[in-house]
């Protein structure tokens, strides 16, 4: 099973953000897409999960197209999306929040989001605006994972987080990875992402520039410092 | 060296809630101070008490001998002290110039009849806002509309408004938070430009970035002082690296 993403063109207006973007991502792999801010990551994310009015090409879920749908269908497909800022809604609570994601049948119950992310157990009756950063992005995780996808796209999800967080996030992406979980990852983070990610591709000015296994990429000081700034 | 800011036994507490409890530290006159500790652990709150967004439950803050806590906020920059948000905060639609003019215009804004006269009118205003845009590296956009600034560039500019009304005390709240790694380390240098000149407190997850400009640190955890010292002291200290530098320290 994967997350194919063939040739897809995105715009917003008359400006032509994605250009020609090809990301393939199997069950139970992390794939990172990394890239300067404005360079397209985020736009890719988006025009995969149907927030993009304007875009050509081809996304499909284990050979079934989902391009063009409703974000709501494409859930329903497999496919849930942790936007970046995390999209808490605020007014609601911990418990509510995670309601809000579940779908029936749906392989992760509260019950096992909440094993997954022991700290929510004690906050379940506190408003999501009242969430600690580290606190909100565990939620956010918990209310995707609370439809049962086969596939995550998770954008920046150690974003101002405690390092001793980042750690947490870290670990919990490893485990969704050995549950089967297939993962598009958008992340500033490099290095970090490296280390747990299977394979990565490198996007500037909307193409993508490179692709490789996470750990030649990470061994290619050239491409490192390049595009990442990294060394 | 003297000390230019001072927070004293600073406490706020919403609804029972202890979000920052007893805090004490100084600050040396252009010395660049960092909080950092983990999410929820207060800091965001004590810049608001620092900045009089929030008065303070018990205790106070004062720079330079000034109480600025329990104040409005649109007072603070009458004390000399400026900020910028986690969130790039700039009018989109206005100009580079122009979002920078509305904050320069203030220091000059001495008595009301000036907001009557022409925006053009004001030759000291416009040079406040040459030099800050230079200051920050953005002179070339002045005319461009904020939008289309690329992120970083919008963070710049988000530095030039705080800049602009001639701060003595700058609090810098996550100025890299969404930067890629390039744009971080031109925020990294603006902001070692600036040391000296100005005291800076700095709010800051990005470790490479607070161990390499930071003179002092505190630590926060649940709302307390966890630990102050050097960047080598924090470090090396097991109960910072437990509650919050993690296992990549």
């Amino acid at each position: 099973m994967s997350l194919g993403v063939e040739n897809v063109n995105a715009y917003y207006g008359n400006f032509h953000v994605l250009q020609g973007v090809s990301l393939l991502v199997e069950q139970g792999t992390i794939h990172v897409l990394l890239g300067r801010n404005g360079a397209g990551k985020t736009t890719t994310l988006r025009t995969i999960f149907g927030l993009m009015d304007k875009w050509t090409g081809s996304i499909s879920l284990d050979g079934v197209q989902i391009g063009g749908k409703q974000p709501h269908l494409i859930t329903r497909a497999g496919l849930a999306y942790v936007p970046e800022y995390r999209g808490v809604f605020s007014g609601l609570s911990v418990r509510e929040n995670l309601a809000v994601g579940e779908y029936p049948n749906s392989p992760w119950p509260i019950e096992r989001v909440l094993e997954l992310f022991p700290p929510l157990k004690n906050l379940l009756g506190r408003m999501g605006g009242h969430l600690s950063g580290g606190e909100q992005q565990m939620l956010a995780i918990g209310r995707a994972l609370m439809s049962g996808p086969k596939f995550l796209l998770l954008d920046e999800p150690s974003q101002g987080l405690a390092p001793v967080i980042v750690d947490i996030v870290v670990d919990t992406l490893v485990r969704l990875k050995n549950e089967k979980i297939g993962i598009l990852l958008v992340e500033q983070n490099a290095e970090i992402a490296l280390e747990i990610a299977d394979s990565a591709s490198i996007i500037e000015q909307g193409e993508i520039v490179h692709r490789g296994t996470a750990l030649e990429t990470r061994n290619n000081p050239q491409i490192m410092s390049t595009y990442l700034a990294v060394g | 060296m003297s000390v230019a800011l001072q927070c004293k036994g600073v406490s706020k507490h919403f609804d029972g809630v202890k979000a920052v409890s007893n805090v004490s530290f100084d600050v040396q006159q252009g010395a660049l101070h960092t909080v950092i500790g983990p999410n929820g652990a207060g800091k965001t709150t004590l810049f608001n008490c620092i900045t009089s967004e929030y008065a303070p439950t018990s205790g106070e803050v004062l720079f330079e001998g000034n109480r600025i806590s329990g104040r409005r906020p649109h007072e603070l920059p009458g004390f000399g002290v400026s900020r910028s948000f986690q969130r790039t905060s700039i009018f989109a639609n206005l100009t580079v110039a122009q979002n920078v003019w509305l904050s320069a215009f203030r220091q000059f804004a001495g008595n009301k009849i000036e907001i009557v006269r022409s925006a053009d009118s004001h030759p000291e205003v416009a040079e406040t806002i040459t030099r800050t845009l230079e200051e920050v590296g953005l002179a070339r956009y002045a005319d461009a509309p904020a939008i289309e600034l690329a992120h970083g560039d919008q963070r710049l500019l988000d530095f030039a408004i705080a800049l602009a009304p001639k701060p003595r005390l700058l609090l810098l709240d996550e100025p890299t938070a969404g930067l890629s790694r390039s744009d971080t380390q031109r925020v990294m240098h603006l902001i070692e430009g600036l040391k000296g000149r100005y005291t800076i407190v700095l709010i800051e997850h990005k470790m490479d970035v607070v161990m390499r400009i930071s003179d002092r640190i505190t630590v926060m955890y649940f709302g307390e002082v966890l630990a102050e010292g050097t960047t080598d002291e924090i470090r090396a200290n097991p109960r910072v690296r437990e509650a919050y530098l993690g296992r990549r320290a």
